[in-house]
């Protein structure tokens, strides 16, 4: 099988895969951010907010682009290097994709109007700011399709060996697998950690511009007050997480335990270089943990772009060291007792730098904006780590599926080019169809030579397949008179 | 923010914190509604076709899922 | 053989699904690539004639390529996803063929962004004093990456149709670099005949909405300056279409010699409608635009002659070519029949420079209408070429290797006797001339058919479609 010469297929995948996701991640959090910023501004009347906002939303259409760019690597990557295992999954969720390629379109289009149109529309502005609030739910609903399938390799949610067969019921989708234990708790990870990376990343950007020595004071006064309200964005989507990642851990130790252990004790590729960077991630999140808490305390209460209410904020703070603490219980006292150190300590180097700047929060984002960068970086390698690992480049939870439609069963022959030419009355299509059918006696045989290229299985009515069936009697007639 | 909205209302200055410097670097702060019959009509109703465009597939999309959920 | 369900969809067949997210790419990453390589140019000349207006238009085809980028590669990733869902063995052993090219362009589009998004669009304006030229040379980085990737998709793209003797491999062979697949036969034309016919076409269309916008706008200076890109743009179009009959000569010759079916399929065969649809939205703005230019520009003599020599060349290639059989008599008649065409077209845009008429300063509605639909025009010849060329190897995804899993019988039959019953000389158009209803099956296959390695079932194929004339 093909490798390429100076790294390994994993780790191949673990760049392409690491790299979207974190540019992929920062646009995402981007539009939340900018809508924000475009709201505040609307309703203080204070237009940088809103030219924070334009300027947000032009390093958005670049870095979209990156992103992806980065995910047509990592598919072509995937093409070559796990073949079998990626067309079992693409069959699997060939309808959720394409769902996901028209969000895509959606998405880049309403991105590209919203950022163009920018001068054009102030005298519709609410239709403006309206626009770019579309981007994320839309977002939302894209991430829904990839995590799905995220989810599905580390919670397939099947046990039984054999049990789950493709040629049923609408081919390229399984809303069994679409549903998968862990789908839902990675989409609300993964939202809320998109709009505070990206809060966080802003804010750090705003605080390089202050650092920068030829920013007039103005300009440093605006990049302030802009970069508070990334961070408080960034902040309080930052409290959230600990609740949700309570709740992915609890469906992991019952739905992926091998992963769930492999996280907790440091097994596998968790670890690398010698470093547990499941560990490494929570030292981040602790270090944003403490340093967040102060620059929240520290700041005059006229100074915040909207209002987080402190009880709120603290309830939340106890519930990370309850999280702590049971982390503590589960791995080993010693997490507890450095997660704990390095928000004590980040906290004091927090408020060092708030008394060095003059409570300007300048170095403060620059920190946190490493410190966020670096999470995302470590979760997603830890998440991917975690799963069992693929073995001959066949996934782990290959077992579930049919025999014929196992990974290592998926091409048999390597095609032999003539028998395709040659045999037109008995091609492989029409030995697929037949055997596509839920009776298995071949639908196919009661129409004629023309229709029964195209028959689908008998359809129930499904989600998808609802719009299928409807469709299917349009669509034979289409045939019918094609040519 | 009653008042704040009100004087936006009003197409007025809102400086925050920075009032002394705001008169000088003018233009940086001023929040410039205009009359919506100024925006060029094409870019208008672009915008506002595409909307419904995407909000109306958003529905359609998330009905799918709802459906699929259900009945799948 | 691939032993996961085929996907059937909704509406279409899988085909026509595919090829629509194919197509909705195409027009915009052509558009791109043109813009991007006339864009330096323009700036170029126009920071040596210290005229704005050309640094204006550059700028403009830049941030028109800004807006389309986005969409265009959004669109651009649903091609592998729709034809890895649909068409998964297929996906498997081509990508595996290529995997170190489709690598690469990752890289490529990377560097595409870089270039074009930070170091040449937004610093537009800041780098335009004494750091003009480090602009316009990021412009031509730009530029030649774009390029690079054309050439690229260009490679694998032809390999399909000209596979050059390199088997697909299994899927589980993939390889990371086979150069002989890579430059086949049909990449350089196919790349050359890209090159200019996105040139043509997008300059021929812009040319076409600038003269609209010329048409509507209100501020002189406004109305100056689209009079002035409009004439730019049409006019490097319309220029740069006349490399494209020679081009196209090439290109049909390296499929002749390489890719036989595919070949007589264009040349009479099932595909030729969509050919001769392209031929003739040519065919309308060649007169468009000779008219426009010889109207226009009535003053400059040496462009007037270079266009009737340019037009003169469209002789040639209608001359190497054999006799379409549109006219009896032969092809005496027919050769002298397009020589006094063209000729007579040429001597009638002398007289039309001679005289006053259809002014383009008097018709100020009338000529920017009609360059838009010349526009309009060139795009639907570049949508036909590709459309041609894609079906033009149906059935086969890879030409005489893999052919697609809804191949139907009349598919297969047709792709044989285009393969066997067209012997050098031999049109499709003859072979339905022909009555086979009183002639034995023997004595086809014998006599005009290469049948020697047809099976049983071919042959019957073979005598059903010339009696059944689905060719």
């Amino acid at each position: 099988m093909t490798e390429l010469p100076f790294i390994s297929p994993k780790n191949t995948i673990a760049f392409f895969g690491l790299f979207h996701t974190l540019v992929a991640s920062m646009s995402i959090g981007t539009a939340f951010v900018v809508t924000v910023s475009q709201i505040v501004g609307y309703r203080s009347g204070i237009r940088f907010y809103d030219q924070f906002a334009k300027r947000s939303q032009l390093f958005h259409v670049c870095i979209y682009n990156v992103g992806t760019i980065n995910a047509i690597g990592l598919v072509f990557a995937l093409s070559g290097l796990y073949p079998q295992f990626w067309e079992q999954l693409f069959t699997h969720f060939f309808w959720a994709l394409m769902v996901e390629e028209l969000l895509f379109l959606l998405l880049a289009t309403t991105l590209t109007f919203h950022y163009f149109f920018w001068d054009k529309l102030w005298g519709h502005k609410k239709l403006h700011i309206f626009l770019g609030a579309i981007l994320t739910p839309l977002f939302i609903l894209q991430m829904y399709m990839i995590n799905a399938i995220g989810g599905f390799m580390l919670t397939p949610g099947i046990t039984e060996a054999g049990s789950v067969t493709q040629f049923l019921g609408t081919l390229g989708h399984d809303t069994r697998v679409l549903y998968n234990p862990s789908f839902l708790m990675l989409q609300l990870h993964r939202t809320f950690a998109n709009f505070s990376y990206a809060g966080f990343l802003l804010a750090g950007w705003c605080g390089f511009n202050i650092l920068r020595k030829n920013t007039d004071p103005i300009r440093k006064r605006y990049y302030e007050l802009s970069g508070r309200l990334a961070f408080y964005t960034g902040f309080a989507s930052f409290l959230i997480m600990p609740i949700i990642g309570y709740f992915y851990a609890w469906v992991l130790k019952y739905h992926a335990e091998e992963s769930f252990w492999n996280l907790m004790l440091g097994a596998g590729d968790v670890i690398k270089g010698g470093i547990d960077l499941w560990w490494a991630k929570h030292v981040f999140v602790t270090l944003m943990l403490g340093m967040a808490l102060v620059f929240y305390k520290r700041q005059d209460k006229t100074t915040r772009p909207f209002s987080l209410p402190a009880f709120m904020v603290y309830s939340v703070a106890a519930f990370y060291f309850v999280f702590y603490l049971a982390m503590g219980l589960v791995m080993t006292w010693r997490f507890f007792w450095w997660m704990l150190f390095v928000a004590s300590i980040s906290g004091v180097i927090g408020w060092l730098l708030l008394k060095l700047t003059k409570e300007s929060g300048k170095l403060v984002f620059v920190v946190m904006a490493i410190a966020s960068f670096m999470t995302v970086f470590l979760g997603g390698y830890a998440r991917e780590a975690a799963r069992p690992r693929f073995v001959n480049r066949i996934s782990h939870y290959d077992y579930i599926y049919a025999e014929s439609e196992q990974q290592a069963n998926t091409f048999t022959t390597q095609g032999d080019p003539k028998t395709i030419v040659d045999s037109p009355t008995d091609t492989e299509f029409e030995i697929r169809v037949a055997a596509s059918s839920a009776d298995g006696a071949g639908t196919a045989s009661a129409l004629g030579p023309l229709e029964k290229r195209y028959l689908p299985v008998a359809y129930q009515p499904y989600g998808f397949s609802i719009v299928t069936q409807l469709l299917s009697d349009t669509r034979r007639i289409g045939y019918a008179q094609e040519h | 923010m009653a008042k704040r909205n009100e004087k936006v209302k009003e197409k007025k200055i809102r400086p925050l914190e920075f009032e002394d410097l705001a008169n000088e670097f003018s233009g940086v702060v001023e929040y410039p509604l205009r009359d919506s019959k100024e925006d060029p009509l094409w870019a208008v109703n672009t915008v506002r076709l595409w909307t419904g465009i995407v909000l109306s597939l958003v529905v359609a999309i998330t009905a799918l899922l709802v459906l699929g959920a259900i009945y799948d | 053989m691939n032993n996961l369900p085929v996907i059937p969809t909704p509406l279409f067949p899988r085909y026509i699904w595919m090829e629509e997210v194919t197509y909705s790419h195409i027009p915009i990453a052509t558009l791109i690539t043109a813009f991007m390589v006339l864009a330096p140019i323009i700036e170029y000349v126009g920071y040596r004639k210290k005229d704005m207006r050309y640094d204006r238009f550059a700028r403009s085809l830049i941030w028109f390529s800004m807006i389309l980028f986005s969409p265009g590669a959004a669109l651009g990733t649903g091609i592998p996803m729709i034809i890895i869902g649909l068409y998964p063995e297929f996906w498997a052993r081509w990508a595996g063929l290529f995997f170190g090219p489709l690598l690469l362009q990752f890289v490529f589009f990377l560097i595409e962004v870089v270039f074009l998004f930070f170091l040449y669009y937004l610093v537009w304006d800041r780098w335009q004093g004494k750091k003009k030229k480090l602009h316009m040379w990021m412009g031509v980085c730009a530029a030649t990456t774009g390029l690079v990737i054309q050439f690229v998709w260009d490679g694998v793209g032809a390999y399909m149709t000209t596979p050059n003797g390199v088997a697909l491999p299994g899927a589980l062979e993939s390889t990371i670099w086979n150069a002989k697949a890579f430059f086949n036969p049909s990449l350089w034309p196919l790349f050359t005949h890209r090159f200019f016919g996105n040139i043509s076409y997008t300059m021929l269309l812009t040319g076409g909405v600038f003269a609209m916008k010329y048409m509507r706008a209100k501020d002189p200076k406004e109305h100056e300056y689209f009079k002035f890109s409009s004439d730019l743009a049409f006019s490097i179009g319309f220029i740069s279409f006349f490399a494209m009959p020679f081009v196209g000569w090439w290109f049909a010759k390296v499929y002749q010699a390489e890719a036989p079916v595919a070949y007589n399929a264009i040349m009479g065969g099932h595909t030729a409608t969509y050919f001769n649809i392209k031929l003739i939205s040519i065919a309308f703005f060649v007169t468009v635009g000779s008219m426009y230019t010889f109207i226009r520009h009535r003053e400059k003599k040496i462009l007037l002659y270079i266009l009737s020599g340019l037009l003169g060349t469209l002789w040639i290639v209608l001359t190497m070519h054999p006799d379409f059989h549109w006219l009896p008599g032969g092809v005496v008649v027919w050769r002298i029949t397009y020589t006094i065409v063209i000729g007579g077209f040429i001597a009638f845009l002398w007289y039309l420079r001679s005289t006053k008429e259809w002014s383009y300063s008097q018709n100020k509605k009338g000529w920017p209408r009609i360059m838009l639909v010349a526009g309009l025009a060139a795009f639907l010849a570049f949508f036909m070429g590709g459309n041609a060329r894609e079906r033009a190897r149906q059935p086969h995804s890879v030409y005489g290797q893999l052919a697609k899993p809804e191949v139907q019988d009349y598919e297969t039959a047709r792709f044989l006797v285009y393969d066997k019953c067209l012997p050098d000389g031999r049109t499709v158009r003859e072979l339905k001339e022909m009555d086979f209803a009183e002639m034995a099956d023997e004595e086809i296959l014998g006599e005009l058919c290469d049948s020697d390695d047809l099976t049983e079932g071919q042959a019957t194929l073979v005598v059903q479609a010339l009696r059944g004339g689905r060719l």
